[in-house]
């Protein structure tokens, strides 16, 4: 990602200064596991015994002030599958990065290429994969 | 209304709420992928392996019953894979519309219903595939059902201005009740090596128009010019986006017809409502800033040309100039011949349209066509042997034709030609070749199809044949072409297609202009200008040169009404390169007719500084003669004298003085001095003619005490 002109920020409180039973942003090199939602997730996703969405970890690794935002970066790492993913945050509220990226791996586990490549149901549309309208006009 | 503008230009994903990038797949701001026409930046998807890269922003859109809401953008698809583009998410749900390279040139969209039935459709949009390295402006829509028992909500999807088809009927009352975010990139489906460069995305509640940058002048130019080009055909589409290279045209100014056929010519003026203006019409429709800054069309490579009404066949430029009103066979063009020629505003233009086509045999030969025009166009000026051949002997003896500064010849054989005008049968043209700028033949049939045949402009515009940059003829009857008002035109700097405008005398009929619409020619400037004025200098008209020489000439014939016995003052300056007029006059010449209309010999000047001066018993007489610019040099002088009568006598002078050199200015002469007081005077002579008279000089008499003095 391109940098432009920017200042490095202070990361987030130190977890031990933290008040206690509200959101709080991430501290300097903090990793969290995120909660996910298992019903947001696809099933292949999730464990095969008991059904739990896949554990997902966020490092925050740094921050950027820049003239028109603060850019925040993290460090998403998913266990089965295995990937890594560079995530950047604009704006909002640190408080709610967590959440944030949680909402990006549920994305990210929802489902995959084919899943909804379902024949459509109703009139107006013509079948996945089948002759388009531009099609049938002889183009 | 637009939403969101997201340009990329602000660093570091300024615009975007969250950047996405998974294992060593990236999306970046690059100035690579940045849209031709705007910006600086744009944004580049790299996929390596299956790992989703792509940027989302948060909309928070609250959708009325039955609102839209529209997400556009510009995309160059490097290397097309099967993933999806868009991905629109409502509240709190899974993704709830979706745009999906579904193969290369099918592109579809899906729609999630109340129930999350997924609905979709998909379109093959590209002739080939989607990686044809072109941008191409993507827009997809999405409708919030009317009542939650309507079943009316929609999704419709359009590409590079046109609408390709909806989804209809949807149950999508409570799913698209908001809109929450949308992901743009890779965000499902990523297939190793998909290359595809975003740029200048807009989000709306209606259809959000492509970027079309601002015209910079009110004169036609390529930023008022909308190229028409027929969407089936890959060639076509390229030579589209040709004229965007070479003609600087904008992305937005390029005008799909989806139902064009490959016909040159069309059975009726309905079939080509069918393949040309109607979707014309909707496109101008649907892109309301591009149209309130039209004045030009460009046919374009593919594109029917001709359809047949009444028996003839007609012209498809002659019918676009003339768009927005009804057709009618041979209507009169209201910018014909026009008393002065001017420039063409849209205001002045009144409506009417400057209209032009490209077309040949191959695609490469329609590109050279523009190619030709740049070069054209780049001259500093026509080359001084360079030839206008026509037969229209008139306007090549007028005023206007002068003013062209360029060498006239009859319709022949061509070398060094840079324009043809007339009847040229079968041309032929040989080296050397001149610049080829224009070749107009103005007899029937002589453009009645550009790809193939042998017609008189096929041939000026073939390779094979003649080499020019544009022509201009007829597909059937002959339409009347005016000449003057045509190079009139180009001499004052107006483009190709303003010149077609006021050279053709119907609208809706026969007239093919063929060309880059942009292309100007630039004549040679320099030369003399000739000019005149009644009595002396004072009288002549410095704006208004009644005849024009080129560079090196030193004589021109031209035709002038002269009052008898009135005299008349002409005069030459020179013009520069530049077209600076020098404001000296090197050459003047008087001219009066006599009462017979027979010119007078030009005058003979006033001696000046008449002296006299007393030597015992003579007077020695001196004078000057200088003949300025346009008065005779004198052969010799006469002495007057009144003889002490107080009368000159003309007749009878007391002495001659004869001019035997011609660097000789001053004169003098000897004469008896007389007892009596006299006066004396000189004036030129020339042959009989003889000049005005000096001034007097007084010589007292000899023994008196007066002295001589100047009267």
């Amino acid at each position: 990602m391109p940098i432009s002109n920017f200042q490095p920020v202070p990361l987030g409180m130190p977890i031990a200064e933290r008040p206690e039973g509200e959101k709080q942003p991430f501290a300097e090199r903090e990793k969290r596991t995120l909660t996910l939602r298992a019903e947001r997730i696809d099933p292949k996703y999730l464990t095969p015994l008991d059904g739990l969405p896949p554990h997902v970890e966020a490092e925050y690794k740094r921050a950027e002030k820049h003239p028109t935002h603060e850019a925040r970066f993290f460090q998403l790492e998913i266990r089965n599958p295995q990937s890594a993913i560079r995530i950047q945050l604009n704006h909002g509220d640190p408080a709610d990065d967590e959440a944030r990226l949680a909402a990006i791996a549920e994305d990210l586990l929802t489902e995959s290429p084919g899943d909804d490549k379902a024949p459509s149901t109703a009139g107006g549309s013509s079948p996945a994969g089948g002759p388009s309208p531009r099609d049938a006009g002889g183009l | 209304m637009l939403l969101h503008h997201i340009d990329n230009e602000v660093p570091a994903f300024g615009e975007w709420d969250s950047v996405v990038e998974a294992g060593a797949s990236t999306i970046i701001q690059s100035a690579a992928a940045a849209f031709p026409d705007r910006g600086a930046v744009g944004l580049r998807v790299t996929i390596v392996g299956a790992n989703n890269a792509y940027v989302q922003k948060t909309i928070s859109h609250s959708l009325d019953p039955g609102g839209w809401i529209c997400f556009g953008c510009w995309i160059n698809v490097a290397v097309a894979k099967t993933l999806y583009l868009w991905a629109i998410k409502a509240t709190d749900s899974t993704w709830d519309g979706r745009l999906e390279i579904e193969s290369f040139g099918k592109l579809r969209i899906r729609m999630r219903d109340d129930g999350g039935v997924v609905r979709s459709s998909s379109w093959t949009i590209w002739p080939r595939d989607i990686n044809d390295g072109l941008w191409h402006y993507l827009v997809i829509g999405f409708k919030r059902a009317t009542s939650n028992v309507a079943s009316d909500g929609e999704a419709v999807f359009y590409c590079n201005g046109h609408e390709w088809g909806t989804i209809t009927g949807v149950d999508n009352y409570d799913r698209w009740a908001s809109v929450d975010y949308a992901q743009l990139g890779a965000s499902v489906g990523a297939d190793d090596g998909f290359v595809c460069d975003f740029d200048e995305i807009k989000i709306a509640d209606a259809y959000p128009e492509p970027f079309s940058p601002t015209p910079l002048t009110d004169y036609p130019e390529a930023r008022r010019t909308v190229v028409l080009y027929r969407e089936a055909s890959a060639d076509s589409r390229e030579f589209a986006d040709y004229c965007v290279s070479e003609l600087e045209i904008p992305l937005a100014n390029l005008c799909p017809l989806p139902n064009a056929t490959a016909n040159e010519s069309l059975a009726d003026y309905a079939t080509f409502q069918t393949e040309v203006e109607t979707d014309l019409a909707a496109w101008l429709a649907l892109n309301p800033t591009v149209a309130a800054n039209c004045s030009c069309f460009l046919l374009g490579h593919g594109v029917p040309g001709y359809f047949t009404s009444g028996g003839v066949k007609h012209s498809a430029i002659s019918r676009l100039m003339n768009y927005g009103t009804a057709f009618s066979s041979q209507t009169a063009n209201p910018l014909y011949n026009p008393a002065t020629v001017a420039r063409l505003t849209k205001t002045a233009l009144g409506g009417k349209y400057l209209c032009t086509r490209i077309d040949a045999d191959t695609l490469a030969n329609a590109k050279t066509i523009i190619d030709r025009s740049l070069t054209v166009a780049a001259l500093s000026a026509i080359p001084a042997a360079d030839k206008l051949y026509s037969d229209e002997t008139t306007y090549k003896a007028s005023l206007a034709c002068q003013h062209l500064r360029i060498i006239t010849a009859a319709l022949d054989v061509f070398d060094d030609d840079a324009f043809v005008w007339g009847d040229t049968g079968s041309p032929s043209f040989n080296p050397p070749q001149g610049t080829q700028a224009v070749f107009v033949d103005d007899s029937a049939d002589s453009a009645s199809s550009l790809r193939t045949g042998s017609d008189p402009c096929f041939y000026a515009l073939t390779s094979k044949y003649g080499e020019y940059a544009a022509a201009l003829g007829n597909s059937e009857t002959a339409d009347t072409f005016d000449a003057e008002s045509f190079f009139e035109m180009l001499r004052i700097g107006g483009s190709l297609a303003e010149a077609f405008t006021v050279a053709i005398a119907h609208l809706d009929y026969t007239a093919v202009g063929i060309g880059s619409p942009l292309m100007t020619v630039a004549f040679q400037l320099s030369g003399y200008n000739v000019y005149r004025g009644l009595g002396g200098i004072e009288g002549i008209d410095w704006d208004n040169p009644i005849a024009y020489l080129m560079p090196g000439a030193d004589s021109i014939t031209f035709a002038q009404d002269l009052l008898p016995e009135q005299r008349y003052v002409y005069a030459v300056r020179a013009v520069s390169s530049a077209g600076v007029r020098e404001r000296n006059t090197h050459v003047i010449a008087y001219v009066e007719p006599d009462e017979q209309g027979s010119l007078l010999p030009a005058p003979l000047a006033r001696p000046t500084d008449p002296t006299v001066e007393v030597q015992q018993s003579s007077l020695l007489i001196g004078f000057t003669y200088l003949a300025p610019i346009g008065f005779a040099q004198a052969d010799g002088f006469d002495v007057l004298s009144d003889n002490s009568t107080g009368q000159l006598d003309f007749d009878n002078p007391v002495a001659t003085v004869e001019r035997s050199r011609n660097d000789r200015f001053d004169f003098e002469v000897s004469i008896t001095r007389p007892d009596a007081p006299v006066l004396l005077a000189v004036r030129a002579r020339l042959g009989e003619q003889v000049g005005p008279v000096s001034e007097i000089v007084f010589v007292p008499p000899a023994s008196g005490p007066a002295s001589i003095k100047i009267l």
